[in-house]
This record gives structure tokens, C-alpha cells and sequence, in this order.
């Protein structure tokens, strides 16, 4: 939970051309605006591409940004996920005809998911347990499609509440809610399927 | 309980937040309704699996290059210089922290043409400041006959 504050006085500073206090705002949000980017898009590259994107566009309208409309961090969402929208209709990801098995992305220690699964000395449940889950449900996480995907990566990954939501994506809270659920229950059928598959 | 109701309520299901009541009634209806009970099981296992996803860490140099294309600052924090470069790529690394501020207003459009106008009107004083010198230092008896006449 952001101190508001003491977000607030940064981006007054900021605004008033203090070059110190951007940089406090650039280390405070990197990592939370790089892991939003880097979930929905796939890619180390394109994620670290867009974020970079979503802090010049910050830099560009902080003056625009009102505490008394909601929170930073909600604004900064914001900026970030339309930054993603955009990314996603100039690109037109084809997630349906990705196999699960590409190229592992380059942050975690990853093996293709059929080797990962015909490990069959492991237990299922200590298979999903396992450290490369996370690379498993990141890859599963590409296949759902763009208005799942950020519902489920804004409540599941960066635990922001329905309402903040809400003003995120720009739809109902019911909406929201009925996205999650969609999304949650999609990603687990498509691992369920992709482990069948391989026994 | 209808299923848009049972749908509205899964995630404060899953949550934990609904009331004994409420919940009484969430559990009787995915007992007998075929679609909404693997739809909980599913959004719970779903859940369960983004949770145990892991914040990743970002490319070391994404704040420097940030601060660098936004306010053209450097980060005062860690050298911002990757190890095993040579001195040569050190160097135009040192360098660009000095020219990548002034560059950055120079591209700017609206500075660019004053930029030009300014560069060619040196240029052409200069140039003319040639002119002068080269008749001042012709050979010096011209020079002379010059002077004379």
C-alpha cells in the first residue's frame, strides 16, 4: 500500500523539475510496472521495451496526475495496461497456435514443459510445486486472451482490489469479477489439458 | 441461487468473505449445478496456480536506461556501466551522459531548426572571415601595391 503522502510530494517535486524525486518514482514503480508488462506480453525484451515506454508516457502527463482522483499506483495501471493494449492490436499475438514448449523465457531456469512433466519420480502435486510452475503458468498465462489475462494478472499477481480495477480496465466491477473467474478457471483447464496430454 | 448470482459470488467464495449464509447457499448450488461446481473447482485451482507464480526481477539496467530517455539523468545510485566492457565502450558510455542531454533537446523539432540556422550562420561568417584573411595574406608584394594604391 503506497504512503500517498509521500507519493504525493514526489510527484509534486517531480513536477516542479526536481530530477531526484523522478528517479525515487522510477525505482519505487519499476518492478511493479516491468512484472505487469512482462506477464502479459511473454517476453523479457518486449517488457522491458514497454515499460520503458510507460515511464516516458508518465513522464510526459504527471502534471495530469490528480491524488484526489484515486491512487498513483491505480494511474500508473492504468498507463501501463492502455500501453499494452496498443502493444497487443499492433502485434496481433497469435496465442492459439503457440505450443507451450517454445523458447523458456529468460528469467527463470526453464525445461520444456513435456520434460518437465515426464519426470514422473515426482508426485503430480510436487510436480506443480515445483519451481518451474511458475515458467508453466506463465506460458499457460499467454494463451488466455488479453481481457482475461490482465484481470487475472492485476487481482492474482498484483493484488490490486476489484474497485481499483475497475477503473483500470474501465468496465463494471461485476465485469471484473467475471473476468477473474473466466480467466482462473481457463488457465487451470489448459494446464489440466497439457498435462493429459503428455501422460 | 441462480448461476449469475453463484458467478457474482465466486470470487468473494474463493476469498473467504462470504457470509455462513451466503456460503451455505454458494456450496448447496454447485452440489447440483453441473456448470457453476467445476467452474469453482477450476477458478480455486486457477487461483492457487497464479499465486504460487514468483515476481521476477527486471533487467539490471532498465532504471538508467529509463532515467536516460526520460530527464536525460543518469541513476546517482550503482555504476550504471556493465561489467566486461572495454574502455572504449566505457568511454562512449561516459560521453553519451554528457551528449545524450544536449542531443535530446537538439532533436526536439522545434529546436532543431534554430540549431541549423544557427550552425550555417557560423558557418558563412567563418567563411568570410577566410575571404578576408586569405587577401590580407596574399604574397606580400601585391600586398604592397595594395597599400600603395
Amino acid at each position: 500500500m503506497e504512503d500517498t503522502q509521500v507519493v504525493t510530494a514526489l510527484v509534486r517535486r517531480c513536477v516542479s523539475g526536481d530530477a531526484a524525486a523522478w528517479e525515487e518514482i522510477v525505482q519505487r514503480y519499476n518492478r511493479r510496472i516491468y512484472n505487469i508488462c512482462y506477464r502479459f506480453v511473454g517476453t523479457a525484451d518486449d517488457a522491458q521495451d514497454l515499460t520503458q515506454e510507460v515511464f516516458i508516457k508518465m513522464y510526459r502527463t504527471l502534471n495530469t496526475y490528480e491524488s484526489q482522483r484515486g491512487a498513483f499506483t491505480t494511474w500508473i495501471t492504468t498507463i501501463t495496461r492502455n500501453l499494452l493494449v496498443d502493444h497487443f492490436r499492433k502485434t496481433k499475438q497469435d496465442r492459439v497456435t503457440d505450443s507451450l514448449d517454445v523458447a523458456p523465457s529468460e528469467h527463470e531456469d526453464a525445461m520444456p514443459l513435456s520434460e518437465r512433466i515426464a519426470d514422473t519420480a515426482l508426485h503430480p502435486d510436487a510436480r506443480v510445486q515445483s519451481r518451474e510452475t511458475g515458467e508453466t503458468v506463465h506460458r499457460a498465462l499467454q494463451k488466455l486472451s488479453p481481457e482475461l489475462r490482465e484481470a487475472v494478472i492485476l487481482r492474482d499477481l498484483q493484488d490490486m482490489d476489484y474497485r481499483d480495477i475497475a477503473t483500470v480496465l474501465k468496465v463494471p466491477e461485476g465485469t471484473v469479477k467475471s473476468r477473474i473467474n473466466r480467466g482462473r478457471a481457463e488457465l487451470a483447464r489448459l494446464l489440466q489439458r497439457t498435462y493429459k496430454q503428455v501422460m | 441461487m441462480q448461476c449469475s448470482e453463484f458467478d457474482a459470488l465466486l470470487g468473494d467464495a474463493i476469498d473467504q468473505i462470504l457470509s455462513e449464509q451466503q456460503m451455505q447457499r454458494f456450496q448447496a448450488h454447485a452440489r447440483v449445478c453441473e456448470l457453476c461446481g467445476p467452474l469453482w473447482a477450476e477458478a480455486e485451482q486457477g487461483r492457487r496456480l497464479l499465486k504460487s507464480v514468483a515476481e521476477v526481477t527486471p533487467p539490471a539496467h532498465l532504471v538508467h536506461n529509463i532515467l536516460v530517455a526520460t530527464s536525460g539523468v543518469q541513476t546517482t545510485g550503482a555504476t550504471a556501466v556493465q561489467p566486461g566492457l572495454s574502455w572504449m565502450d566505457r568511454l562512449r558510455e561516459w560521453s553519451g551522459g554528457l551528449v545524450s542531454p544536449v542531443w535530446g533537446v537538439v532533436r526536439q523539432p522545434r529546436f532543431a531548426m534554430s540549431f541549423g540556422m544557427a550552425f550555417f550562420s557560423l558557418s558563412v561568417a567563418l567563411s568570410r572571415g577566410e575571404g578576408r584573411r586569405h587577401q590580407a595574406c596574399g604574397p606580400p608584394a601585391e600586398r604592397h601595391q595594395a597599400a600603395i594604391l
